[in-house]
């Protein structure tokens, strides 16, 4: 599997990429269709940038999508840390199977069975406490949240498994109370887990469309909701000028990603690794 | 044991003092019932093979076990109930444990500044450690940058920088080039004895032990076999366990013939009658003899004074320093004899299978309860 035999098999490869990417790769230039038609290339245009730019409802959604990721995704960040903790560093805890379980149904539970029990207990809260008074940014907020939960957890457990017990330990010896070892020692090496908690938990909650429908309420639509309830009118490339844009956006930021990692990589070597 | 009355008289308690410690790994006795008592500038080196308790007793005076029963005092104070972070003690671990995300600097004024020193104090006191570690300049450096014996070094320096009651390494060196250790070592007491902090050092290492400690105790099954003086521990071994884990021993089982204050006779199987210090065994007492390959003495004639014993040299191995024999006593057990090759391998005619004297001195026979 040496030299020409393994190109070759790196053939494979590509009908598998296409199929991935080709779909996304085609919204590009068909962003630039001057037609109305989606699929129907006519000639070069800016204008469904232009309709983009002043469509107010498909960027307020862009923007209210964007602040409920960004509230979502820290606040699942914070319940799910404690949560990669407790499962990583307090041992056999009693009722430790039953948390597990209570994690993890989030991840197998379908969206639309989610999003309708959600529903039904935020309307339920409301009946016997008065809040959420009405569906709206905040249930969605708290609905992804919730369901992002189990994400964070399983990246933070998973890092600290492979981080050495005794450095903590090393800290605690050294006089730093528990509070002070996790925000000196465990949180810095925990970083890059945290932020990739959180970037997951802000992209799930960015394109959900499913649970967010059962959870919103009159004029707090994502952008995820305009968007599928747009298409159902019949789509105008304006679609795919939004697609091109967001394809801009996610690929800066995987690219800035990928620079601070390398960076961060060569000062936050574990014990063991190599740097490279 | 002068200097240890000396102290009962005066009353002071002793560093430290572990009394009846119980420490259970499940149903397993990782420490079982374990005294222990360690004074003010010891270097106390406790050995044992692995499996012996000797790291989780480290981990429990440090405060990261638990034990099941018992009492661990500091300067007569009570330290069980303490969580790690509250106790004067520091460990230097096995693996370093060095903060990878900090400069060295701030890695060994990490515990300083727990302990609430303030900047200037912190500086002062990581460049003197870096000083004396001999690691000046290395400061800015992050610890995957240096050599295993540099993050040694930093990790001993971390550890001692708050200038702790009392410093727990565990296996210090075993990390570290067999080329770097002898240096290591008479390092380790170098700064040991120049600030006067009291260690207690965990190894496997017999020669480590021998060579570092003031005091020896040697683990066997979750207690302290034996503790003393390194000379005192490998000439006057306690049991047969302690005779053969610190250094090599021929056992060759005896009776006592008689006894007396001037010393004792022996009836030694497949040897016949020796002469040896005297013991605490009565007339007709069975007993062990041990004896040290290389207080032996081996030659077609007895070369030194008071025992010997004959038989056929069955092997010679040579070892470089040494060269290592197997003699076989006229009852099939076999002696080990070390021959320390002084003028080198040249000349040396025992051939194997001629029939061969060992000869040792009346002290160099140790007595084993059997």
């Amino acid at each position: 599997m040496r030299g020409s035999g393994r190109r070759l098999w790196a053939l494979w490869l590509v009908p598998g990429y296409a199929f991935l990417y080709l779909p996304l790769a085609l919204a590009v230039p068909l962003s630039f269709n001057d037609s109305r038609l989606v699929t129907r290339w006519t000639g070069f245009s800016w204008r469904w940038y232009g309709t983009l730019w002043q469509d107010a409802v498909l960027i307020d959604a862009a923007l209210l999508s964007f602040r409920i990721a960004v509230l979502s995704a820290t606040m699942a960040l914070a319940l799910g840390t404690l949560a990669g903790l407790a499962l990583a560093r307090f041992g056999r805890f009693r009722g430790r199977g039953a948390f597990v379980a209570g994690l993890s149904a989030s991840l197998v539970m379908p969206d639309v069975v989610a999003g309708l029990m959600l529903l039904l207990l935020f309307v339920t809260l409301e009946q016997i406490t008065g809040w959420p008074a009405g569906r709206g940014t905040l249930t969605v907020t708290l609905a992804h949240a919730s369901l992002s939960v189990a994400y964070v957890a399983a990246v933070v457990q998973a890092r600290l498994a492979e981080m050495p017990l005794d450095l903590e330990e090393a800290a605690a010896d050294l006089y730093a109370p528990p509070a002070a070892v996790f925000l000196r020692v465990t949180a810095p090496l925990l970083a890059p887990a945290l932020l990739s908690g959180w970037l997951l938990a802000f992209t799930l909650s960015l394109d959900d469309v499913v649970v967010a429908s059962f959870t919103s309420g009159p004029g707090a639509s994502t952008l995820p909701m305009v968007v599928f309830s747009q298409l159902r009118l019949g789509p105008t490339p304006e679609i795919n000028a939004l697609a091109t844009v967001v394809i801009g956006a996610v690929t800066f930021a995987l690219a800035a990603g990928g620079v601070l990692r390398r960076y961060g990589r060569r000062r936050h070597v574990m014990p063991g690794e190599r740097s490279t | 044991m002068g200097a240890l009355q000396g102290r009962a008289l005066t009353a002071a308690p002793p560093l430290l003092d572990v009394r009846g410690l119980r420490v259970a790994y499940g149903p397993t006795m990782a420490l079982n019932a374990l005294d222990l008592s360690v004074e003010a500038g010891e270097l106390f080196v406790l050995l044992g093979g692995s499996g012996s308790g000797k790291t989780t007793l480290l981990r429990t005076i440090a405060g990261f076990l638990r034990p099941a029963a018992g009492s661990i005092r500091l300067r007569g104070e009570p330290i069980d109930a303490l969580p790690p972070h509250r106790r004067p003690v520091n460990t230097m671990f096995q693996s370093y444990a060095l903060f990878p995300h900090m400069s060295v600097a701030d890695n060994i004024a990490f515990g300083l500044r727990s302990a609430g020193l303030g900047r200037r104090a912190r500086a002062a006191r990581v460049a003197e450690m870096l000083d004396l570690v001999q690691l000046g300049g290395f400061g800015r450096r992050r610890p995957q940058e240096l050599s295993g014996g540099q993050q040694q070094r930093v990790a001993l320096a971390r550890s001692l920088a708050p200038r702790p009651a009392l410093l727990l390494l565990d296996e210090p060196l075993s990390a570290l080039d067999p080329s770097l250790r002898d240096a290591t070592r008479s390092e380790l007491m170098r700064v040991q004895q120049l600030l006067g902090t009291t260690f207690i050092l965990v190894t496997h290492d017999q020669e480590e032990a021998l060579t570092m400690a003031t005091r020896i105790g040697v683990m066997q099954d979750g207690r302290l076999a034996q503790s003393g003086p390194p000379a005192e521990v490998y000439e006057r071994p306690g049991s047969r366990f302690v005779a053969e884990f610190l250094g090599a021993a021929n056992i060759l089982r005896a009776t006592v013939e008689a006894a007396s204050n001037a010393g004792t006779t022996l009836d030694v199987a497949g040897v016949g009658r020796v002469q040896a210090r005297a013991a605490p065994f009565r007339t007709g007492a069975s007993c062990l003899l041990g004896l040290r390959p290389e207080r032996l003495r081996i030659g077609t004639n007895a070369t030194i004074g008071g025992n010997q014993a004959s038989g056929t040299l069955a092997s010679s191995a040579y070892a470089g320093d040494t060269l290592r024999h197997t003699v076989q006593l006229a009852n099939g057990a076999s002696l080990r004899v070390a021959e320390p090759l002084a003028s080198g391998i040249r000349g040396h005619h025992l051939r194997e299978g001629t029939a061969v004297t060992v000869s040792w001195e009346r002290d160099a026979c140790i007595l084993l309860p059997p």
